[in-house]
């Protein structure tokens, strides 16, 4: 077990609280898929890309559109709460804690499509 | 006449039956009624009991007044019945009278005329009579009796001394000169009947018939033993219907059997020399489709073609009936159109009738005439196949079953072109024509039938046998040539003569009067020729040419013809007759131009002496030589016409605004053949991107020319060398160059320069068409381009989020997504939709773990194109959960 200390660079109170979200299934890149057929071009993963919105109804239930689903999820504790570490990449190989995560919103319905065009004959 | 026949009739009636009445009158005499009625009416004055001329005990005249009005109106009953009550008196005193006053009685009695009018006795009766009408009689004590009416004239006029001066009688005139008159007219009519009767009676037992019958009728061929058509061509259709007996009656045919028998012992050896032999000697009506599973004949149907009249109907019916078929005809007077021939075809082919238990065979007669569709049809029929049953199909037919025979006059009918080739084809050709034009190749053709003359004019003589007909020697066998061996027309014909005379003699001069009524009309070529040259008879040229004018109808057709061909004839010997001969031409065309001016149609008819002028002026001595072109020089040049200015018409209509403009009161013919030139730019046929700058330019006017005359390169493939060539559509050629001209056509554009000349025309329209369209949207939508840089400069945001609201109302106006499509161009979606405001910063789900949006230079393509996509698993969480170590995770970092 490797054993490591976490500096506490901020006062404790300071370290933001992030959030989890858990979905059920898998988040796939438009581009990957094109990219199969292309071998030359490099799979450039999720980074910085934007995949979605987070909204609250009245209630506080979130609301997720991600593509062209919708989903409404709920917010759980998690216990006990992760910390963020982050390294500093020094030659110590020190790390320190960036946030700290004590709840996490689930999102494990079945996605609902959002429908953008309509035939006209339908209306 | 009418009404006095009836009322002839009607008496005679009466008469008959008024025989029994008199007679009951004399038998049963019922005194003890006529004692009550005395003692009812002896107060009654005896003077007019003496007017009246009564005659013997118990009798009682009836007035003729009375009588009349029963038998004319019958409505009045009662009231005639209180009339009738006065007679009653009279009786009574008579008889009282009688004996005493003999004398007065005979004295009375000779103011009779005849016997027969003398009154008849009434009996006056308790209960009404049962077996005849009554009147019913009421006597002042209420008491009722009954007399029997008796409708009869005879009374009647046995009282005209009565009622002579006096204003009761309801008819005009006395009945009595009505029954003279009567007689008078019917012994007319008895002497009329017995004129007639006497003529009949020596005209012989078959003209009765002939005056309803036609002899054509009468005489058509009963028994196959009768038929007169060619025994060849009757064998031929007799074989092919016992080709059906195997699939109708179910029994092997002879030859199949024969077959079997024959295979069964040959060697391979004999059998090649047999099919050889096979083959040379079969003939069409022979053949067998041995893969057919049903046993049917090679060939479906039979059609039998041919000049009307030669007994090819008679004939059909015949052979069907020979063969053991009930004959169903289809005519031309039939319905034939559409589901009505579908269901009688069915009909005809499927069931068989209720009182003749033999299997149908269906005639269609006249099928020339029929429709494309329903010969369509009767094809199908005829192919359809045996496929199993399913229980589902209702309207599914069997094969063809049935023999088939289709009668027409010409087989080249459009419409009957894919029967054709299903059809054992019999063509039935009179002798006459045959001979004439092939003479020698005539025998070799074996469907060409002979028919014997002799066999026709022995017919023809048969017929004039029974019908007392007495015709001139040589006359039948003239009768046969002028009518092309028609054997219909000629009965008619003889029918038609025979009638005219009173002797019932035929002669040739008859004859000759006599135009045949041939259905046909006069073939163009021979008309032609007859016109074109002097012929054999000289007497009678001018009445023949004019009947053939008319029999073959069209005249300015024959005109026309008679005015191309002149020329190479002959060679006009004077040119005095050839002008004569222009003359008549111009007459006509004088003629037509008033007809048609002035609708006088009758006219039209008219026409027929210019034949005739013509042919006096420009005939030559000898027959005409080889076969005439018809000519219609005039009519082509017509259609060429037509053809010409449709396209030009076209052309025109094709043209671009701007261009049709710059064509206003300038003849667009003109410029055309310089429009082709243009089409045909100095290229060299590499590739677009070789050309060089002048190239291009070219290229450019060249397809800007096509597309402002609306003009397009088509391919079209040209089926002798199978290869695809590019055509200018509309075919400007047909009308900018001459005919030959355009055949040595220069050595144009290669097929690779026309090629790419096409798609270019194809771009340019588009272009062109875009440019309209662009046109015609808003002028803030023009903006909108122009400005599209600075719009997309603006938009991207920092914490860009996608447009709920576009999501949850799809109602985003559409002409805005067209425009930011077309603004796509640049690589971006820009919702133009208000967003929500950004969240607070200090919120803290504005960030997420996954990915935080931070660039603002990636701009969200929307919702249903965003790049990240989300590909669910279903199941319960905890089950498709993965376990991801720390370790994992690092790595990425």
């Amino acid at each position: 077990m490797v054993q490591f200390y976490v500096k506490c660079s901020k006062p404790f109170e300071t370290i933001p609280e992030w959030k989890v979200i858990e979905i059920q299934g898998e988040l796939n890149l438009r581009e990957d898929k094109e990219a199969k057929k292309d071998e030359n071009k490099p799979n450039e993963g999720f980074g910085g890309k934007k995949f979605g919105d987070i909204h609250f109804d009245e209630s506080g239930t979130p609301i997720l559109v991600l593509g062209h689903h919708t989903m409404t999820g709920k917010i759980t504790k998690v216990s006990p709460p992760y910390g963020v570490l982050g390294s500093e990449r020094n030659e110590k190989g020190d790390y320190y804690v960036e946030a700290i995560i004590r709840e996490k919103i689930i999102f494990k319905t079945r996605p609902k499509p959002i429908i953008t065009h309509v035939p006209t004959r339908l209306k | 006449m009418e009404e006095q026949d009836e009322y002839e009739a009607w008496l005679a009636e009466q008469v008959a039956a008024n025989q029994p009445n008199k007679q009951d009158d004399e038998f049963d005499v019922e005194e003890d009624v006529f004692a009550e009625i005395d003692a009812m009416e002896k107060a009654m004055a005896e003077e007019e009991a003496n007017a009246s001329q009564g005659e013997g005990d118990l009798v009682i005249d009836e007035p003729a007044e009375e009588n009349q009005q029963e038998s004319f109106t019958n409505p009045f009953e009662e009231s005639s019945a209180d009339e009738a009550n006065e007679p009653a008196p009279e009786s009574s005193a008579k008889r009282k009278h009688s004996e005493n006053e003999a004398v007065e009685h005979a004295a009375k009695r000779t103011r009779m005329d005849i016997e027969d009018f003398l009154p008849k006795p009434t009996k006056i009766l308790r209960v009404p009579p049962l077996d005849s009408d009554f009147v019913r009689l009421c006597s002042e004590e209420g008491e009722t009796r009954y007399v029997r009416k008796v409708p009869h004239y005879t009374h009647k006029i046995a009282c005209s001394d009565l009622d002579l001066g006096s204003d009761m009688n309801l008819l005009g005139e006395s009945m009595f000169e009505l029954k003279l008159k009567a007689d008078d007219l019917r012994e007319e009519m008895e002497m009329h009947a017995l004129k007639i009767k006497s003529l009949s009676a020596s005209s012989g037992a078959r003209s009765n018939q002939g005056q309803t019958t036609e002899w054509t009728s009468t005489y058509r061929a009963k028994k196959y033993t009768e038929l007169l058509s060619d025994e060849y061509i009757n064998r031929t259709i007799i074989k092919w219907l016992k080709k059906w007996d195997p699939c109708v009656f179910y029994k092997k045919s002879a030859i199949a059997k024969k077959k079997e028998e024959a295979q069964k012992k040959m060697t391979e050896d004999e059998k090649k020399k047999k099919r050889f032999k096979q083959a040379w000697s079969e003939n069409m009506a022979e053949e067998i489709d041995e893969e057919d599973p049903l046993d049917r004949p090679k060939m479906k149907i039979l059609m039998l073609c041919g000049a009307p009249g030669l007994g090819k109907t008679t004939l059909a019916f015949v052979a069907a009936k020979h063969c053991g078929y009930n004959a169903v005809e289809m005519n031309a007077s039939d319905d034939r159109a559409g589901a009505e021939f579908k269901r009688r075809v069915d009909d005809a082919l499927t069931n068989c009738s209720a009182s003749n238990k033999k299997p149908s065979c269906l005639i269609l007669d006249e099928i020339d005439g029929v429709h494309a569709a329903s010969a369509k049809f009767l094809l199908s029929r005829i192919k359809a196949v045996e496929t199993k049953k399913k229980k589902g199909k209702k309207n599914e037919v069997g094969p063809l079953k049935r023999p088939i025979i289709c009668i027409c006059n010409d087989p080249y009918v459009p419409a009957l072109r894919e029967l054709r080739k299903e059809a054992l084809i019999v063509n039935f050709n009179g002798i006459g024509k045959g001979s004439k034009l092939f003479s020698e190749t005539v025998k070799k053709d074996y469907f060409q039938p002979f028919k014997d003359r002799s066999k026709l004019t022995a017919r023809l003589q048969e017929v004039c046998d029974q019908n007392q007909v007495k015709p001139e020697a040589g006359t039948l066998q003239k009768l046969a040539e002028k009518s092309d061996d028609d054997i219909r027309s000629c009965i008619n014909a003889l029918q038609f003569l025979s009638m005219a005379n009173e002797d019932k003699s035929v002669s040739i001069e008859d004859l000759s009067k006599c135009s045949m009524g041939k259905d046909q009309q006069r073939t163009l070529q021979y008309a032609l020729k007859e016109i074109l040259a002097v012929g054999k008879n000289k007497t009678n040229r001018l009445q023949n040419v004019i009947d053939i004018a008319r029999q073959y109808g069209e005249t300015d057709k024959l005109l026309s013809n008679t005015f191309e061909l002149c020329g190479e004839v002959r060679a006009p010997s004077s040119m005095e007759q050839l002008y004569k001969s222009r003359d008549w031409y111009g007459w006509a065309d004088q003629m037509t131009q008033f007809v048609q001016k002035n609708q006088h149609y009758a006219l039209e008819a008219e026409k027929v002496y210019a034949v005739a002028g013509v042919h006096y002026n420009i005939a030559q001595n000898s027959e005409v030589e080889g076969v005439l072109k018809p000519q219609n020089v005039s009519w082509e040049m017509r259609q060429k016409q037509m053809v010409r200015e449709n396209l030009l018409e076209s052309v025109r209509n094709g043209l671009n605004m701007v261009t049709r403009k710059s064509f206003i009161g300038f003849e667009l013919i003109n410029a055309l053949p310089n429009v082709l030139s243009m089409l045909e730019p100095n290229i060299r046929s590499v590739n677009p991107s070789l050309l060089s700058k002048g190239e291009q330019q070219a290229l450019q006017q060249c397809v800007g020319t096509f597309v402002d005359f609306g003009l397009t390169l088509k391919s079209v493939k040209n089926e002798e060398t199978m290869t695809h060539n590019m055509v200018v559509e509309p075919p400007l050629k047909i009308i900018t160059s001459f005919p030959d001209e355009s055949k040595k056509a220069k050595r144009g554009l290669t097929q690779q320069t026309k090629l790419l000349i096409a798609s270019e025309i194809e771009r340019e329209k588009v272009r062109r068409m875009q440019l309209t369209m662009d046109r015609g949207i808003t002028n803030k939508a023009l903006q909108d381009i122009s400005n599209t840089g600075a719009a997309v400069q603006k938009t991207p945001k920092k914490n860009e989020c996608l447009a709920l609201k576009a999501v949850i109302r799809p109602k985003a106006p559409k002409v805005e997504e067209k425009k930011t499509f077309r603004r796509g161009g640049l690589g971006a979606f820009i919702t133009k939709t208000k967003r929500e405001k950004p969240l607070p910063k200090e919120n803290p789900m504005d960030e997420t773990v996954m990915g935080v949006v931070e660039e603002p230079a990636k701009i969200d393509p929307g919702v249903g194109t965003s790049e990240v996509y989300f590909a669910f698993n279903a199941g319960y969480s905890n089950a498709v959960r993965q376990k991801i170590t720390i370790e994992e995770l690092l790595k990425n970092i």
